[in-house]
């Protein structure tokens, strides 16, 4: 039963719907220079930003893995991983400034 | 006054990691890239007024393929220049002058023969007004000759500040990314509105 007015109702949808407008100037030009050139520009616009920032972005990518190898910190004997600096001159040193 | 520690003062130093991209460069590129649609969307128009209407439009006088082919020329030698410019400037920041002067000049000059083809072209007849193609023909080279003009400014500055020692790299790089986009942009721009 329920099968049948399911039926019924989607035959009536169908039956009762609009024709189709066919107002695309992409799809319905009747001249096919024109239908190319609209698809033919319709493809640089969609295809050209995709391209240049997915370069970009590539670029990018590559250009971060090769700074993580050429800055990756060399691994030396225990101690001397992550060696410091001093710059302060030593006490008792004779930059050292309690002997002014 | 408390008495100061005799021990040696250990400093940690941290490095920051260099930038990907200076940041002059990176947002000179994002302005390429939307004048790039920019220039896209004025060549789309062009392409689908050709096939719509009688092209060439009657009456119009024909553009000088020529003369602009040896104005392209003179265009890309410029970007040739800027590149030697440029590889100069890595070795050598005073070597890359005379190379950025002579890429400078090429520029203007194709400015100013696009400015003196103009003048012929509106005294044939062909104005902005006269039809689609001069409408679009003045629009079209109108506005790369705009970004040329901008972008050589930024090229002599470029060249002033190295002649005083103030030029960095990123400054450089950016003036020649949008000197790149001005000079790869023509040819394409030619192929499509003279040819």
């Amino acid at each position: 039963m329920r099968t049948a007015v399911s039926g019924v109702l989607v035959a009536s949808a169908i039956l009762a719907s609009p024709r189709l407008a066919l107002a695309c100037s992409v799809c319905v030009d009747p001249d096919a220079a024109n239908r190319t050139a609209f698809i033919v520009t319709t493809v640089l616009l969609s295809v050209l930003p995709l391209l240049m920032v997915g370069g970009v972005v590539a670029w990018l990518w590559r250009r971060a893995a090769q700074l993580r190898v050429e800055t990756a910190l060399p691994i030396g004997p225990v101690g001397q991983l992550g060696r410091v600096s001093s710059p302060l001159p030593r006490a008792g040193s004779s930059r050292s400034t309690r002997s002014r | 006054m408390a008495p100061r520690s005799r021990a040696p003062l250990r400093v940690m130093t941290t490095t920051r990691p260099p930038p990907l991209l200076p940041s002059a460069v990176l947002g000179t590129l994002i302005f390429v890239i939307i004048e790039a649609m920019m220039f896209a969307g004025l060549i789309s128009a062009y392409l689908i007024i050709q096939t719509s209407a009688v092209w060439p439009p009657p009456d119009q006088p024909r553009l000088p393929v020529e003369r602009t082919a040896f104005n392209t020329a003179a265009l890309i030698l410029s970007g040739v220049l800027l590149y030697v410019a440029a590889r100069a400037y890595r070795r050598d920041r005073g070597s890359a002058r005379i190379p950025l002067a002579l890429s400078i000049l090429l520029g203007a000059f194709f400015v100013i023969f696009q400015g003196v083809e103009w003048v012929a072209l509106i005294k044939e007849g062909m104005t902005l007004t006269s039809s689609t193609m001069g409408s679009f023909f003045y629009l079209i080279v109108g506005m790369h000759a705009l970004h040329a003009v901008v972008a050589l400014g930024f090229l002599g500055s470029s060249w002033l500040l190295l002649n005083r020692r103030r030029l960095n790299r990123s400054t450089f790089a950016a003036s020649q990314v949008f000197w790149y986009f001005v000079v790869g942009l023509w040819p394409i721009l030619y192929w499509q509105v003279y040819l």
